[in-house]
């Protein structure tokens, strides 16, 4: 890990119509770490990291790309990876490989395991194998910084600890990881840094260590109780319109 | 990469999605039956290449614009929208809607194309000079009249296109403004 940031995020905020689902966030994504942004259903993760990635555009503040000068700076896996029917595994992840350098798609399929099903097409995918090509497409080109939107989702718990585990390894070799997740225990393991939101603002930022020292607690659970109460309701930002 | 790469790369991408749709093969077949029955009961095929163009503007004036919107409304939604990976990638929006405007055009051209193809070869091997509908066409009555309405049969259905594939960008995206856009003009996102 580096103190060098690859990403500034300066007083974002973003609001679809009245609604505003993020406020005034601000953080420094620092190079060849893992960051996990960690919060309840609607705390507006998902928002942000679609704002980072440049899909949708913050209404104030600014989110500059800072690290080192490539053809695709940030790579993206969305919460819900689509992909297009009718074309196998190893054909989809060419067509975005013809978008960069047009290298071979094989070695991206067996890092995430999925080199057995380079010709079975993507509809006959399950959802675990459809997640785990996005996480795959996601490292096309060798972007410096990868952003995993929930790559867990749908995954056993064999395959998510992969998952996590290859993250790890990306940023061992110096890529950046930004990821968001439910599962604190893979997010505990992996994460250097951990971004808590909650209704749309940072609530606490910092690497576990220190989240645990200031909030007085042994778990990254007992920091987001912490943070934003042990309750059963989901979080709606803006009120119940 | 080169813009023209990536721009040819999204279009072959969209021809090749038309031509790996079941569905999509069918529609060719489908039109070459329609045009055949219109044309034997209309009486076209043996007037000439004017007489047929005549007996087939109903059917394709009705059926271009179906199989345009068939081809566009899914042209950025569903399964077929990936466009914040997309993005990602050093592809301008230009690019990304030009090439899959294009690509889905080239599906379009072939789909209406080839059964209209096939009926001017049909006209070519069994019609006659003179037209049994208006005797003035007789003297002009050419194969390149036909191309001409081929073409301008793809250009009706290119501008149906655009505006099918457009309306269903405008209506992919949930952001407020497209919701209450979308849910006003009976669009779902």
């Amino acid at each position: 890990m580096s103190d060098d940031p690859v990403l500034r995020v300066d007083g974002v905020s973003k609001s679809f119509g009245s609604v505003e689902v993020l406020s005034d966030v601000s953080v420094s994504i620092p190079s060849g770490s893992v960051v996990a942004v960690i919060g309840p259903n609607g705390s507006g993760k998902t928002t942000l990291l679609r704002t980072l990635v440049g899909d949708l555009r913050p209404t104030t503040g600014v989110v500059s790309y800072v690290g080192p000068d490539t053809d695709r700076p940030i790579g993206y896996l969305p919460q819900e990876p689509t992909f297009r029917p009718g074309f196998t595994a190893a054909e989809t992840l060419a067509f975005y490989s013809s978008l960069l350098d047009g290298r071979d798609p094989e070695p991206l399929l067996e890092r995430v395991g999925l080199a057995a099903a380079a010709d079975r097409n993507v509809e006959a995918l399950s959802g675990g194998m459809r997640q785990l090509l996005g996480i795959a497409q996601a490292t096309v080109g060798d972007p410096p910084l990868i952003v995993l939107d929930e790559p867990a989702s749908g995954l056993d718990p064999n395959m998510s600890e992969n998952v996590f585990g290859t993250a790890a390894e990306m940023a061992g070799s110096g890529t950046t990881v930004l990821i968001s997740s439910h599962d604190l225990a893979l997010v505990e393991t992996t994460a250097d840094t951990v971004v808590v939101l909650d209704r749309g603002s940072v609530a606490a930022a910092g690497s576990l260590a220190d989240l645990r020292e200031r909030f007085e607690t042994d778990s990254l659970r007992g920091v987001l109780n912490a943070v934003v109460g042990d309750t059963e309701a989901v979080a709606v930002v803006g009120g119940s319109r | 990469m080169s813009r023209g790469r990536v721009f040819g790369a999204i279009a072959w991408r969209e021809v090749s999605t038309v031509l790996r749709t079941r569905s999509y093969l069918l529609l060719p077949v489908g039109l070459l039956a329609v045009f055949a029955g219109t044309l034997r009961a209309g009486g076209g095929l043996g007037g000439g290449y004017v007489p047929t163009a005549v007996d087939l503007l109903l059917p394709l004036e009705l059926l271009v614009p179906l199989v345009a919107v068939a081809l566009g409304y899914r042209a950025f939604g569903g399964d077929n929208d990936d466009r914040s990976v997309l993005l990602t990638y050093p592809v301008s929006k230009r690019s990304l809607v030009g090439g899959v405007f294009v690509g889905r055009l080239l599906g379009l051209a072939g789909i209406t194309g080839l059964p209209l193809a096939v009926v001017g070869v049909a006209v070519l091997l069994v019609g006659g000079h003179e037209s049994r509908v208006f005797a003035t066409h007789g003297g002009v009555d050419s194969p390149v009249l036909f191309v001409r309405f081929l073409a301008l049969t793809i250009c009706f259905g290119a501008v149906v296109l655009g505006w099918s594939a457009g309306t269903n960008r405008g209506c992919s995206r949930p952001t407020a403004a497209s919701t209450r856009r979308c849910s006003s003009s009976g669009f779902s996102r």
